[in-house]
């Protein structure tokens, strides 16, 4: 088995370039597993992300013959046997590489969308600032009780806990062409993530959290391809999320437009 | 500050440099996992200036992984004393009994505190936080969300860190704790992104940079679980306690050592060896498969010795399909996920192969109640620290709750000695500067004698053929020769790697240091203690021993490898018995 992967050393490479290596049989089975294998036994220079290798922590994104994907979830031989992609391409998605057989060899670039640090690493600055941008945090419609936790509906936590599962990995932004297109576009993480907020009956914001994300920036901008909801290793449905945000938003009467106008 | 005129190396032949830029804070918090966070929440609370230093992006931290639940007594007809009870027994009585009281007694505000931020708890009938039963608990008090518990804390507190703009360095390595005489004086620290050293003063510093399973092979931890916080406040002359306590979980998913939470048998989930038999009859005939972890880990493990194991391997079946498809949806999702994703097999219709794993690392940095360790000025918390509540035995459920307890009361302290602490030393911390890019640089520069990964490899097999479930003394002992002679290899090889950006050979380097250092201390803590305790389980010493042994070990370091020394373990609310279930 051999892996084609894009490096890329700054200060020295003045674009990317990929190098191949070989590898006895599939170790571990997952491309994480060969990546370590790679970076263990054969060239430590490789820098690729990683923590929990349980899918988990949301730290392994990256292009897998050109689909984004976790690398601790990415079974070996299931990209061998190729599956191919359903995703609207743009991008890198779209750019053929030179020389790669994928018959014989796995492709593993960086996650598309986010500038490159070093070979697989990428600067995820737009991803956290955009999280940050729709106050992911709860403002509660009242003091809580001393003492108790406020009451929920089983059927409440429910419904959240689509939302709630995002493990904030990125491949969802990696995966979109608006947010390759739009540099100011919050991207689909970050507007699920509003959702959640949304949805939570114990916040008190609820419209207020539409006002503020109803611009290009926010969920306007989305053109709903569901690239999202296709790549997200947790079902999140980020793009379904969007779309609720933007039905929800066509219900207020005479709304304001957000904070950052259009 | 260290400039690059003294350190000429430049980023593209290779090398390091000192930062210009001196970095200052008033409380400096390691580790961006839930100890690390509830942290730095209560120090800003409590009106200190705080950052924040991680390896990984907060979220990335191992936290994130834990699955089945935190407990407390939240009910009317549970309480306090009983959750404590059920711990110090837990712990076979090597727990302090004044901290487990803590623990639990401030259990209800810090797990309801969540709910309060945010947390989505699974919830009971009457709309209250759900709580199930949990191995060695007299209670069903383990609350939980969904089976993705450390998940929904983690992210609640990180998003309530963001609201409260806490401070976050993420990507930093930190690479030496800054001690004068007896007083911590801050840290110096790798900006992996940018390959640069800096030095980051402070008046206190909270160490909560969590557990140490890589050490073992067959762990459950996260890959970045290397015990770096621990081992570095070590080498600065903190003492470690109780090291030779390992956490060996029962039921690890066979291949890759993914967890099976404690909460699947918690659900009912059933435990058949080859021979079809429920094998835990014969070892906890009242508890069977709730029998806390380190009873479990023995059985399944003697099975797989005495070749019960399913086909003659070395693993057992984990069982729900007996639960019903909708129960396992609801309750077990993300185990469900982590059966087909990892093992490719669907535990609705066939049960699950599991085997023992390394899991919890109960030692740690000595601290008391408030975090503090013999270093002035150096505090800790969760799983990097020993208080101790856990003893010879963690209970399921009660880690995330210390992260908690004593991540806040930790904060708390920390932020109330800032005021009163010395004016910093800028000299002192610009010497320890230079001496950690004059150390980086050394490793960069030396040949690859052996490569580190393969050390590490050799160090993991070791420590779990040589230290794993059941031990014995002359195995133990070329254990630790082994180790020995894995730390000396380390000592002098070097790395394929010399660029500055993102160098993982180096922190891969780095943390394998911690690990070798940290393997020293549990060898040696676990040859010494001849009884049989909790974890601590000797085929050569099967007793437990409390004339001899109801005590601490603690470890400092010293000349030639560590120094061992003995304290008392608190006692004065429960009374030392055998420990049955
Ligand atoms: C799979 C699994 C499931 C679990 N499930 C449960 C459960 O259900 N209930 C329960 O009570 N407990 C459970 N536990 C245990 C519990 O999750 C941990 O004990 C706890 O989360 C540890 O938290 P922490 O904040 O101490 O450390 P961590 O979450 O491990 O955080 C450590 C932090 O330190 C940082 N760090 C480390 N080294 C350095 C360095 N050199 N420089 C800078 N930063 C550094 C890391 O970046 C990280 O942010 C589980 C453990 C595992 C392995
Ligand atoms: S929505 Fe899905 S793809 Fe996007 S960050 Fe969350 S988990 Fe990852
Ligand atoms: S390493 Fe954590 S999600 Fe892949």
């Amino acid at each position: 088995m051999r892996l084609r992967v894009q490096r890329f050393e700054p200060g020295r490479d003045t674009s990317p370039r990929y190098q191949v290596y070989e590898l006895e049989d599939p170790p571990g089975q997952t491309v994480l597993g060969a990546l370590f294998e790679v970076q263990d036994r054969q060239d430590g220079s490789i820098a690729f992300r990683y923590s929990c290798r349980g899918a988990v922590c949301g730290s392994c994104a990256m292009l897998i013959n050109k689909v984004p994907r976790l690398a601790c979830k990415t079974q070996v031989s299931d990209v061998m046997e190729g599956a191919t992609s359903n995703l609207q391409t743009f991008g890198t998605i779209d750019q053929d590489v030179e020389d790669w057989d994928p018959e014989t060899e796995i492709l593993v670039e960086p996650l598309p969308n986010f500038p490159v640090i070093r070979d697989l690493v990428v600067d995820m600055t737009r991803f956290w600032n955009a999280l940050e941008e729709v106050e992911p945090w709860m403002v509660p419609a009242e003091d809580p009780p001393e003492g108790l936790e406020r009451p929920m509906e089983h059927g409440d936590v429910v419904k959240l806990e689509r939302l709630v599962g995002c493990i904030l990995c990125a491949l969802c932004s990696g995966s979109c062409p608006i947010v390759h297109d739009e540099p100011d576009f919050l991207g689909p993480a970050a507007l699920a993530k509003a959702r959640r907020f949304y949805e939570d009956p114990r916040d008190v914001r609820r419209d207020g959290i539409l006002e503020m994300l109803y611009t290009e920036e926010g969920f306007e901008g989305c053109d709903l391809i569901y690239n999202c909801v296709k790549v997200c290793p947790r079902n999140v449905a980020p793009g379904g999320a969007i779309r609720k945000l933007k039905k929800d938003a066509a219900k207020l009467p005479a709304l304001e437009r957000g904070r950052n106008g259009i | 500050m260290a400039g690059s005129d003294d350190f000429p190396l430049s980023s593209s032949t290779g090398g390091f440099e000192g930062a210009r830029e001196l970095l200052a804070h008033e409380v400096v918090v390691i580790g961006g996992g839930l100890a690390g966070l509830r942290a730095a929440l209560a120090a800003a609370n409590a009106g200190a200036e705080v950052a924040v230093f991680t390896k990984v992006h907060p979220i990335r931290s191992h936290s994130v992984a834990a699955q089945g639940g935190i407990n407390a007594a939240l009910r009317e007809d549970d309480s306090v004393e009983s959750h404590a009870f059920d711990t110090v027994k837990g712990s076979d009585y090597l727990a302090d009994q004044d901290a487990v009281m803590l623990l639990a007694s401030e259990a209800p505000d810090r797990v309801r505190e969540m709910e309060h931020w945010g947390t989505v708890f699974s919830r009971a009938e009457d709309g209250r936080i759900a709580q199930r039963p949990f191995g060695g608990a007299g209670y069903p008090r383990t609350a939980y969300a969904q089976d993705r518990t450390g998940h929904n804390l983690l992210h609640t507190l990180f998003e309530t860190a963001l609201g409260q703009g806490i401070r976050v360095y993420e990507e930093y390595f930190i690479t030496r704790i800054v001690v004068s005489g007896d007083r911590c004086l801050g840290v110096v620290a790798l900006n992996i992104r940018e390959g640069q050293l800096h030095s980051i003063q402070a008046r206190s510093v909270v160490i909560a940079t969590g557990g140490y399973g890589r050490i073992f092979d067959r762990s459950t931890n996260a890959v970045i679980n290397t015990g770096d916080g621990a081992s570095l406040a070590y080498r600065a002359g903190a003492p470690i306690e109780d090291m030779e306590f390992v956490q060996f979980h029962p039921t690890t998913l066979y291949g890759t050592n993914i967890l099976m939470s404690e909460g699947i048998r918690g659900e009912g989930g059933l435990l058949w060896n080859g021979e079809g038999e429920r094998f835990m009859e014969r070892y906890a005939p009242k508890a069977m498969e709730l029998a806390p972890r380190d009873i479990v880990a023995r059985s399944i493990q003697t099975e797989i010795d005495e070749g019960r194991g399913i086909d003659g391997k070395p693993f057992v079946h984990l069982d729900i399909t007996h639960l019903g498809a909708e129960h396992v949806k609801e309750r077990l999702p993300g185990i469900r996920e982590i059966c087909i994703n990892f093992a490719g097999i669907d535990p609705i219709e066939k049960p699950i192969p599991i085997q023992p794993g390394q899991h919890y690392s109960m030692g740690g940095l000595a601290c008391d109640s408030d975090g503090a360790t013999e270093v002035t000025g150096l505090l800790t918390a969760g799983e990097a620290a020993c208080v101790s509540v856990h003893g010879a035995n963690r209970l399921g459920g009660n880690s995330l709750l210390e992260t908690l307890v004593f991540g806040r009361r930790a904060g708390v302290a920390a932020a109330s000695q800032a005021p009163t602490a010395p004016e910093p030393d800028e000299a002192l911390m610009d010497v320890a500067l230079r001496e950690e890019v004059a150390r980086m640089n050394g490793i960069l520069m030396r040949p690859v004698e052996e490569r580190h990964a393969d050390l590490k490899e050799r160090l993991q097999k070791v420590m779990f053929e040589h230290f794993g479930v059941f031990r014995n003394g002359p195995v133990m002992k070329e254990g630790l020769e082994m180790v020995q002679k894995i730390k000396a290899a380390l000592e002098i090889t070097g790395i394929d790697y010399h660029g500055s950006v993102f160098n993982q050979a180096l922190v891969g380097y780095l943390e394998m240091e911690s690990m070798v250092e940290l393997a020293e201390v549990i060898a040696m803590g676990a040859i010494a203690r001849e009884e049989s305790r909790g974890s601590h389980s000797r085929i050569d010493f099967p007793d437990r021993d409390d004339e001899r042994w109801l005590k601490h070990t603690f470890a400092y370091v010293g000349e030639d490898g560590p120094i061992i020394e003995y304290r008392e373990v608190t006692l004065g609310h429960f009374e030392v018995k055998e420990r049955v279930y």
